[in-house]
């Protein structure tokens, strides 16, 4: 049977887990979105039983050893069988090899017996294992011998480096990182120099009991394969459950399923199998999402009336097959950008999610100066815009930020979104390229589309931007001013609505068209004043009808302009202008203004001195 | 009340029909800069006076310019803001006169 092909709910955080899911078989097995959908589509059990489990457990070991991958693929590509066998067999053979290091050096680092035994000296279940306990023993029993002594213990201090006393009531101090130092054969050789001859011998003897609990362990685990082929039998496994525990921990799942420390590898096997299964009656886990699963959501217990009622997952599941495999893979949708914490962009399809995060991924990567994540996020959007071609939607976006998971609690979350609006503006090629742009105003240059996004008026940054050009006589940014002013005009009609006007309901490109609309009119008049300019002595003009405008005196404005028009001899050209004011700025209570300021832009681009006209670039 | 869109085309169609090809132009434009005046110093009587007299002058026989005397009436006196609007409507209105 064919799996379905992956898709975003709606719902944000499953979203996530849905695009943490492709990053991580991105980032384990290298395939981008297409090549997993390929997949999931042709064989989803292998997908879900096979290759999810390992890149999963492979990602939380840390390692990056890519052979263990590498010769899984193959071993998954050509396994015949049902999917629990599958899945046994990845576990046994492969998620098991993945972890050794770290299973090895959990049991290493235990310096002391006392820590391995509970209250009545019995070895805890995670270290139930009688030769183990022995080499604990024999090990601490050696190393104490060295390190309580006064002499040895100054010699083992100056060579590794330490000032704190190596022997505490009479029991060894050293700690695991310091006995694989003195196993280095180069400091070695220095210790066996400088310690004194009582010691060495122990020393050495320690070192060598060290070596062969390694040995011993290593064996241990790597016998573990051993389960499929029934060489070991998997009810003499059941006491040992414990002690062979994949160790695996995390701050946001916390003690969810298999993360639980009590859980054995067997345990942890069954909950991944039902995790996959989405097996609601395995566990009361799996019958609810609340704060256990998700930091972000309130606790079921604590909370039980914020939904209304219990949200169970058996209806989602019904819609997500796979729900527990996304929201076990949430953290993987974020991308950590240092000094700002954890970030994740969420947009309205998974295809463009995808691609916003990797371009953001790499940007954050090739950014050293510190810029805004704002910035950056957008730099995003837009180059996934212009690269994909595509008509993305940008309704609906998001950006998802938390510093930390802290006491099981997330610090400084934020949420950013845009109005649909403001989307659906830049979504039109040829206005976010006008807005793409940074703007002299004077002081420090702005990123205009940055401002539009922030949902700041646009109309006073062209206007300190125009009065800056006449200031300093150059030129203005003729076709980014205009569009500017458009898109201000237009957001500005839209202004008093309300949440159900014509912004929320009328499709969005209506209002890109209305925008060129604007600016067609704009760039119009603005190229006729600039003709007429020298019949009407435009230069002269510039400074009342700026002064007028920053009075918000429309009379007075039209007023100057008027008399000025009167002495002009070029009839049509005035009749154009007579027209846009009459349309544009008189019968305009909302957005005059920016109408009007084109008029000045069409002077300052071209009358008298204030203009070479080098910047004027029109469509 | 707020003057509509619609009145405020009116006004400036039939100011254009009645006085935009009124006298000379040098007679326009003097009257036009008499109006200006007006409408910067906001002052609706003057603007009217001035108004009424060139309407008067050029009214004879001339069904418009009974027509825009009665719009004006309907919308006259009126806020700064509607005074403002109408104004401009009709020297718009005389200043589009000379368009064929």
């Amino acid at each position: 049977m064919g799996g379905e092909e992956l898709r975003f709910t709606g719902n944000w955080f499953i979203d996530a887990g849905i695009l943490g899911f492709v990053n991580l078989m991105g980032e384990v097995y290298g395939w981008d979105l297409e090549e997993l959908q390929r997949r999931i589509k042709e064989e989803p059990e292998k997908m879900y039983y096979g290759y999810f489990p390992l890149a999963y457990f492979y990602n939380l070991s840390g390692k990056r050893d890519r052979k263990a991958i590498l010769m899984a693929t193959k071993e998954v590509e050509k396994f015949e069988g049902d999917k629990y066998s599958l899945l046994e067999f990845v576990w046994w053979n492969f998620i098991t090899e993945v972890f050794e290091d770290k299973w090895v050096q959990s049991k290493l680092k235990q310096m002391h017996k006392k820590d391995i035994l509970d209250r009545n000296g019995s070895p805890k279940p995670a270290f139930n294992d009688e030769s183990y306990v022995e080499y604990i023993e024999k090990r601490e029993k050696l190393l104490t011998e060295v390190a309580c002594d006064n002499d040895c213990q100054n010699a083992l201090r100056s060579v590794l480096g330490l000032r704190k006393a190596l022997c505490e009531n009479n029991t060894h101090k050293l700690e695991l990182e310091q006995v694989e130092q003195l196993n280095n054969t180069k400091v070695m050789t220095k210790v066996m120099e400088i310690l004194p001859g009582k010691c060495r011998e122990k020393l050495q003897e320690a070192l060598i009991v060290h070596e062969e609990l390694k040995e011993y362990l290593t064996s241990q685990w790597t016998a573990l394969k051993n389960v499929l082929s029934e060489e070991i039998n998997i009810e003499g496994l059941k006491d040992k459950s414990r002690y062979f525990r994949i160790p695996i921990d995390s701050g946001f799942y916390k003690n969810f399923m298999f993360f639980n420390n009590s859980k054995g590898i067997l345990e942890q096997l069954e909950d991944l199998k039902n995790i996959i299964e989405g097996n609601v009656e395995y566990t009361e886990y799996l019958r609810k999402i609340d704060k256990t699963l998700s930091k972000f959501l309130p606790s079921d217990s604590e909370f039980p009336n914020v939904h209304y009622t219990h949200i169970r997952v058996e209806p989602l599941l019904r819609q997500v097959p796979h729900l527990f495999i996304y929201l076990l893979n949430f953290l993987n949708a974020f991308t950590f950008v240092s000094g700002i914490g954890n970030v994740f962009f969420y947009g309205s399809t998974l295809e463009f999610t995808y691609h916003v995060n990797k371009r953001l991924k790499v940007l954050v990567a090739q950014t050293r100066e510190k810029q805004s994540m704002f910035k950056i996020t957008w730099q995003a959007v837009i180059d996934t815009l212009i690269e994909e071609k595509s008509k993305w939607s940008l309704e609906n976006m998001y950006l998802i930020q938390f510093a930390k998971v802290s006491q099981q609690n997330l610090v400084n979350v934020e949420y950013i979104g845009i109005p649909k609006l403001h989307a659906s503006i830049i979504l039109d090629d040829k206005i976010r390229d006008a807005l793409n742009t940074s703007l002299p105003t004077g002081d420090p240059n702005i990123w205009l589309l940055g401002e539009f996004i922030k949902q700041k008026p646009l109309y006073p940054l062209i206007s300190k931007h125009i009065w800056n050009v006449v200031r300093k006589n150059s030129s203005p940014k003729w076709r980014t001013s205009l569009y500017a002013l458009a898109v201000d005009a237009k957001l500005r009609s839209e202004g008093n609505s309300g949440l159900f006007g014509r912004a929320f309901l009328d499709r969005p490109k209506r209002a890109a068209v209305e925008v060129k609309d604007f600016h067609r009119d704009m760039n119009g008049v603005a190229m006729t004043i600039k003709e007429l300019s020298p019949e009407i002595g435009g230069k002269n003009l510039i400074h009342p009808l700026f002064s007028a405008l920053r009075r918000h005196n429309r009379n007075a404005f039209v007023n100057t302009l008027l008399k000025a028009l009167l002495q002009a001899k070029s009839r049509d050209k005035v009749a154009i202008i007579n027209s846009y004011l009459f349309r544009r700025v008189l019968n305009n209570d909302s957005s005059w203004e920016e109408f009007a300021l084109a008029l000045v832009i069409g002077l300052v681009g071209g009358g008298g001195d204030a203009s070479s006209g080098q910047d004027i670039v029109e469509d | 009340m707020q003057v509509q869109d619609r009145t405020l085309w009116k006004i400036k169609s039939l100011s254009r029909e009645v006085l935009g090809r009124a006298g000379s132009e040098n007679y326009r434009q003097k009257l036009v800069f008499d109006l200006l005046n007006a409408v910067k110093a906001n002052d609706q009587n003057r603007f009217l006076w001035v108004l009424l007299r060139a309407i008067n002058a050029h009214s004879k026989d001339n069904r418009k310019a009974k027509e825009l005397a009665s719009t004006l009436i309907e919308v006259f006196p009126s806020s700064e803001s509607d005074f403002e609007k109408v104004a401009y409507s009709v020297i718009l209105g005389i200043m589009a006169g000379g368009e064929s």
